[in-house]
């Protein structure tokens, strides 16, 4: 889960150019077998109700972007063995956390040893082998950049590019909102109704916004003249 | 460890002659070698400094290869066509390294401002090399850009200048001294000297545009 307390780290890293934290951060809120998987915990964590939507300004106006529309072909997840200089090599879809075309690797079988590879583990992957997969390793890449990052329509839309800035991009997208509205936000709630800031760490945005609905509605109540 | 790890790091690594040192052993390249070469290069204001960084990248594996060896330009040209080679899995081919060597007989004359310009070339080591790295990495980001990349491709070749009457041995100079003297020579006079190396280090040509070839071990 994505709490309120993780939008604000992230909002802030973000604000301040800390890409490299905004990517970690997500990437460790989040943990993935893969880039697919990421993205559809990421589609599930930003759009919680039918009407939720990422608003973009373009050509001055007010683009409104819908889950259907969001991270729109995104292909199912697959991966194929292919015997490849004595080994079979299980290749899918690549990782979030290694953006390198090795991490399309995911299983190396030799005779009766498996190695299931772990992010640790690609280090020690010797580069000739990657470059003998790289083939293989091209066409999942190539299927996953027919996705968009959002088709709203054939003028509205963004295509995506399997690399570093794209993805925060996305996650951008996602979990970014104004820091200090937020901290603001965070601080009218522990101030005027005894939230702790541990409590952040067990709610979402989506939440704070109902109980700031609630709030508005409440303050909007009792200023009403009464008659 | 799972048993294809250890293979890996078994079958992976060499032991191979360099040029102009003794056999040594050699890891051959692995993702981590990627992955910390894109970390290191990713944050680059601009392309020119991208290829500084690359190249300073390069030599700092080279010479963590054997912490007590001052490694060569040839060394270095020999490292990396055979972990080029490796990756491709294609032969090494045979380099004309020795051709390298012929630089310290050869000079070039120039005229600066109606003063004769004696330049006197020598294969350039890795540590100095880091050197001047390092001194143009240190420079304002946005001063850095395609001069600083020739300066450093230039300059690294370049034993002494004799302006005039006056003797300048770049060895004794600072890189900051060494980077004013650079500033005196107009782009007419650098592509002299840059042709000048190009045509001596024809034959090594594809090798010397690897060494600077971000993109060479992807």
């Amino acid at each position: 889960m994505i709490s309120y307390n993780d939008v604000l780290e992230i909002s802030k890293f973000y604000k301040y150019k800390q890409y490299d934290k905004v990517l970690s951060l997500t990437t460790k809120k989040i943990p993935s077998n893969n880039v697919i998987d990421f993205f559809q915990k990421c589609i599930s964590e930003r759009f919680v109700e039918e009407s939720d939507c990422i608003k973009l300004q373009i050509d001055k106006k007010e683009l409104l972007v819908y889950k259907k529309d969001f991270l729109k072909d995104l292909p199912p997840y697959e991966e194929t063995i292919y015997p490849i200089d004595g080994y079979h090599i299980t290749i899918g879809y690549p990782n979030v956390d290694l953006i390198l075309p090795a991490s399309c690797i995911k299983k190396i079988q030799h005779e009766n040893t498996i190695l299931d590879i772990n992010t640790a583990d690609y280090n020690n992957i010797p580069l000739s082998l990657v470059k003998k997969c790289m083939p293989h390793i091209k066409r999942f890449i190539k299927q996953l950049n027919t996705t968009y990052i959002y088709h709203v329509t054939t003028k509205y839309n963004s295509r995506f590019t399997y690399n570093k800035d794209i993805i925060i991009h996305i996650i951008y997208l996602c979990f970014v909102q104004n820091y200090t509205t937020l901290l603001e936000q965070q601080l009218l709630l522990m101030k005027q109704f005894n939230f702790t800031y541990q409590d952040f760490n067990f709610i979402t945005p989506s939440m704070i916004a109902d109980y700031l609905k609630l709030i508005q509605k409440s303050l909007n109540k009792h200023e009403q003249p009464s008659h | 460890m799972n048993n294809l790890l250890t293979k890996f790091k078994d079958i992976y690594t060499a032991t191979v002659k360099i040029p102009d040192g003794d056999e040594i052993t050699i890891n051959k390249l692995n993702v981590d070698f990627q992955s910390s070469l894109q970390t290191e290069i990713e944050d680059s204001n601009n392309d020119y400094t991208a290829v500084l960084k690359y190249i300073l990248y390069v030599n700092r594996h080279i010479c963590s290869l054997h912490r007590d060896y001052n490694f060569t330009y040839k060394d270095k040209l020999f490292l990396i066509d055979y972990w080029i080679s490796d990756i491709s899995s294609i032969e090494p081919e045979k380099l004309n390294l020795h051709l390298i060597d012929e630089l310290k007989d050869s000079q070039l004359e120039l005229q600066l401002d109606k003063s004769p310009v004696l330049i006197n070339f020598i294969q350039p080591n890795i540590l100095q090399e880091n050197k001047i790295l390092e001194f143009l990495l240190d420079q304002k980001e946005d001063e850095s850009g395609r001069m600083h990349v020739i300066f450093f491709d230039v300059f690294r070749f370049i034993h002494s200048m004799k302006i005039g009457e006056q003797l300048f041995l770049i060895e004794n100079l600072s890189i900051s001294e060494f980077f004013e003297l650079f500033k005196l020579l107009s782009v007419s006079h650098l592509r002299q000297i840059s042709e000048k190396l190009t045509t001596m280090l024809q034959d090594v040509g594809s090798v010397r545009e690897l060494e600077a070839d971000i993109t060479a071990f992807y």
